[in-house]
C-alpha cells in the first residue's frame, strides 16, 4: 500500500516539519489516496513494479527503484496493527541541526562527518516498542539514623537519633517503554529515552509513509523482564527518596509488589544515522519527538594529531617568547 | 561539482587558529626587534668616563695581590658582558665611635657609608648619577662586621629585595672562610639577577607546560559527546508521585557523646631586608645588609 497525490500521482509522504501529508513533486498538502498493493506479501512495488527487498519484520521502507514509501499492510493489521503511536516531530533537516550542534566542538571529528552528503543517509524509522502499565504496592522497613554535631566552649558534641523507619505507597507506573526490536540495541534505546507521550495518537498508517517502521520481533511477554527491571529500579529508587534526611539506613525489608500489569503495542519514532570511518561503524540514534542524539563522536587521528601539535607550538611559542621579549626591555 | 572537504578543513583548521597565529607572529616581530635594539644598546660604548676605573678597594687586607687582581678582571669581563658597574669595598675602620651598635644603627651606618662611597666617585656604567651598577662594602671592624650590597639604577629597578637577600646569603656562605669567593659570589648574584636572558632550564619548564596545555586541549576536544541517561525517576509514574504514601518515623533511642577539640598555637618568623631610599647625595639607591 502506499499513498498517492490526488493532484500529480506523485508519492504522499509524512512531512514532520509541516506535521501532515505532503506531496513533495506538487507541494500538495493532504492530497493523499490510499493506493492498495498485493494484499498478500508484496513482492513487486505496485508503483513501479520494480523487485522489492525488505527484512523478515520490516513493515513501510521506500522502494528502491522508485523511492515511494511503501507500507506492507499484512504487517500493520490485526496482531501486528500497533494501538497507539508517536508521529516524527522531527524531520530531516531538524536532526542534522541537533548532530551538528551537539557536536560541533568535537573539533578531531572526521571532515565529512557531519556533512549533507552523509547526512542524507539518515533514515526515519519507527521503533517497535511494548508499553507496560503497572499498578503497585511498595512497602521498606528498616531502621535509620540521625547524626547531628555541635560544638560548645571546647567540647564537641554528637548526638545520634535512631528511628524505626516504614514507607508504604501504591505506584501507578503507566507506558514503560521496551523496545522489541532485534536491530535496535536495548541499552542505546533506553538511552533515547525519555518519550512524551502527551504527543502519543492512536495508530494511523498514514504516518509510515515515507518513513521505515518494523513490527514487533518479540512478544510482550518476551519483553517483561525488562519492563520489570526498570518497573522495580524506578519503585526502589522512588522508596529511597522518601527516606533521604536520614544520615544512613540500613534496610530490614523492601517489597514492590505487582497487582496488575497491562502491555500494549505502540511505534515510537527514531532517527538513524550510520557513520563509518576507517572500517569502523559509528552508529548514532536521535529520538525523533525531541532530538535527543545517542551516539559517540568519531576521532579523526589526523586531525587530532594536527591541532593538538599547533596547539603546543602556540602554547610554547607564547612562554618562550613573552620572557625573552620582557628582558630584552 | 564535488564538494572538497580537505580543502574546507584546511580553511577551518586556519580560521580556527587565525588569532592566535596573528598573536604568535607579532610577539615574534616585537621580540626580534627588541632583540635588535638590545643588541644594539649592549654593543655601544661605555658612556660614564667620570668614575675611576678601580673596581678593588681591599683597604681590610683580605684578598691576596693575585685575588685581587683577578677579581679586577673578572669584573672587567662582567661589566662588558652585563653594562653596569661592579664595586668591592673592605675596610676596618668602625662605623660609628659608638662602643656597640644596634642592628637598626649598623643597617643605617653601613648602607650611607656605601652609598656615599658610590655616589662621591660617580660610579655607574652609563652615567655618574644614579647610573647601573652595584657595590658590595664590606665591613671588618671587630663588633660591627658584615656586608652591605648597595644598588642602584638598572640594578636598583631589577633587585627586589628579597632578591638582594638571597645574594647577600651567597655572600655569607664564604664571607669567613674564603673572602675572594663571597665577592665572586657577589658578582654572580647580580648577574643572575640581572638576567642577561631567560634561564635555560625555563625553557624546559616552558616545554612542559606546553605539552600539559596540549593534554588538556586534546583531552577537552577528544571527548566522545556521549548521551546520558535523561530518564527521570518518576518519569513513568502517573500523576509524578505516589498515591496512599504513608510512611512512619518512630525515635528508638538517642545517644550524645562528647569530645574535647585540642588547641594547638603555632609561631611564626619574619624576614628583613633593605629596601629602597635616598642617599646623602639625592641619589636612588636600594640594598640590604647582614651583620655577622
Amino acid at each position: 500500500m502506499f499513498y498517492k497525490c490526488a493532484n500529480c500521482g506523485g508519492n504522499v509522504v509524512y512531512n514532520p516539519e509541516k506535521k501532515g501529508m505532503f506531496c513533495p513533486y506538487c507541494d500538495s498538502p493532504d492530497s493523499e489516496q490510499r493506493t492498495e498493493g498485493d494484499k498478500d506479501e508484496m513482492v513487486l512495488c505496485p508503483n513501479c513494479g520494480g523487485e522489492l527487498v525488505y527484512d523478515e519484520y520490516t513493515s513501510a521502507f521506500r522502494c528502491a527503484y522508485c523511492d515511494t514509501g511503501l507500507i506492507l499492510t499484512p504487517r500493520i493489521d490485526g496482531a501486528y496493527r500497533p494501538k497507539k503511536m508517536i508521529p516524527f516531530q522531527m524531520g530531516k533537516e531538524m536532526c542534522k541541526k541537533a548532530l551538528r550542534e551537539r557536536f560541533k566542538k568535537n573539533l578531531f571529528a572526521p571532515d565529512d562527518f557531519l556533512s549533507d552528503v552523509r547526512l542524507d543517509g539518515m533514515s526515519g524509522n519507527y521503533v517497535p516498542y511494548w508499553l507496560y502499565e503497572y499498578q503497585t504496592h511498595c512497602d521498606f522497613q528498616g531502621q535509620g539514623r540521625k547524626i547531628r554535631t555541635w560544638v560548645s566552649g571546647n567540647t564537641e558534641y554528637t548526638e545520634t537519633s535512631v528511628y524505626d523507619v516504614s514507607r508504604s505507597m501504591d505506584i501507578h507506573f503507566d507506558k514503560i517503554p521496551v523496545d522489541a526490536s532485534i536491530a535496535m540495541p536495548n541499552d542505546v534505546m533506553d538511552l533515547v529515552e525519555p518519550f512524551d507521550y502527551k504527543q502519543c495518537v492512536d495508530f494511523d498508517p498514514k504516518f509510515l509513509s515515507g518513513f521505515r517502521a518494523e513490527f514487533y520481533n518479540f512478544s510482550a511477554e518476551e519483553e517483561e523482564n525488562r519492563a520489570n527491571q526498570k518497573m522495580k529500579a524506578s519503585a526502589e529508587k522512588i522508596l529511597k527518596e522518601s527516606y533521604a534526611g536520614y544520615s544512613s539506613i540500613t534496610t530490614t525489608s523492601q517489597h514492590v509488589d505487582i497487582r496488575e500489569q497491562h502491555s500494549e503495542y505502540a511505534l515510537l519514532p527514531v532517527w538513524h544515522y550510520d557513520y563509518s570511518y576507517n572500517g569502523q561503524d559509528y552508529p548514532f540514534y536521535i529520538n525523533g519527538q525531541n532530538g535527543k542524539i545517542v551516539g559517540e563522536a568519531p576521532l579523526s587521528k589526523k586531525k587530532a594529531l594536527a591541532y593538538s601539535l599547533t596547539a603546543f607550538g602556540i602554547c610554547y611559542a607564547l612562554l618562550a617568547l613573552v620572557p625573552l621579549l620582557v628582558s630584552f626591555l | 561539482m564535488d564538494f572538497d572537504f580537505q580543502k574546507e578543513a584546511r580553511k577551518g583548521y586556519f580560521k580556527y587558529f587565525s588569532i592566535w597565529f596573528l598573536i604568535v607572529f607579532v610577539l615574534l616581530i616585537a621580540t626580534a626587534a627588541a632583540g635588535i635594539r638590545h643588541y644594539r644598546i649592549m654593543q655601544a660604548p661605555r658612556a660614564n668616563t667620570a668614575a675611576p676605573s678601580e673596581r678593588v678597594y681591599d683597604e681590610a687586607n683580605l684578598l691576596t695581590d693575585e685575588e685581587e687582581q683577578s677579581l679586577r678582571d673578572y669584573i672587567a669581563e662582567k661589566e662588558a658582558k652585563y653594562h653596569i658597574d661592579f664595586v668591592v669595598w673592605t675596610f676596618d675602620e668602625p662605623l660609628s665611635d659608638k662602643s656597640s651598635l644596634s642592628d637598626s644603627e649598623w643597617n643605617r651606618l653601613i648602607m650611607n657609608k656605601a652609598d656615599d662611597f658610590w655616589d662621591q666617585r660617580q660610579y655607574g656604567y652609563n652615567k655618574g648619577f644614579e647610573g647601573d651598577g652595584s657595590l658590595l662594602a664590606d665591613c671588618r671592624y671587630p663588633g660591627q662586621r658584615g656586608e652591605w650590597l648597595s644598588t642602584s639604577g638598572s640594578v636598583y629597578e631589577a633587585l627586589s629585595s628579597a632578591e638582594v637577600d638571597s645574594i647577600l646569603y651567597d655572600v655569607d656562605e664564604y664571607y669567613d672562610s674564603n673572602p675572594y669567593k663571597a665577592y665572586k659570589a657577589y658578582i654572580d648574584g647580580v648577574c643572575r639577577k640581572m638576567g642577561g636572558g631567560v634561564p635555560g632550564f625555563y625553557y624546559l619548564i616552558a616545554l612542559v607546560a606546553a605539552a600539559l596545555f596540549t593534554w588538556v586541549y586534546y583531552s577537552s576536544h577528544a571527548k566522545k559527546n556521549a548521551a546520558a541517561n535523561t530518564v527521570a525517576v518518576k518519569q513513568y509514574v502517573v500523576g509524578g508521585k505516589p498515591a496512599n504514601n504513608t510512611g512512619r518515623d518512630n525515635l528508638l533511642h538517642k545517644n550524645v557523646t562528647k569530645r574535647i577539640i585540642q588547641t594547638s598555637s603555632s609561631g611564626g618568623r619574619s624576614g628583613g631586608g633593605g629596601g629602597g631610599h635616598i642617599s646623602s647625595g639625592g641619589a636612588h639607591h636600594g640594598g640590604g645588609g647582614h651583620r655577622h
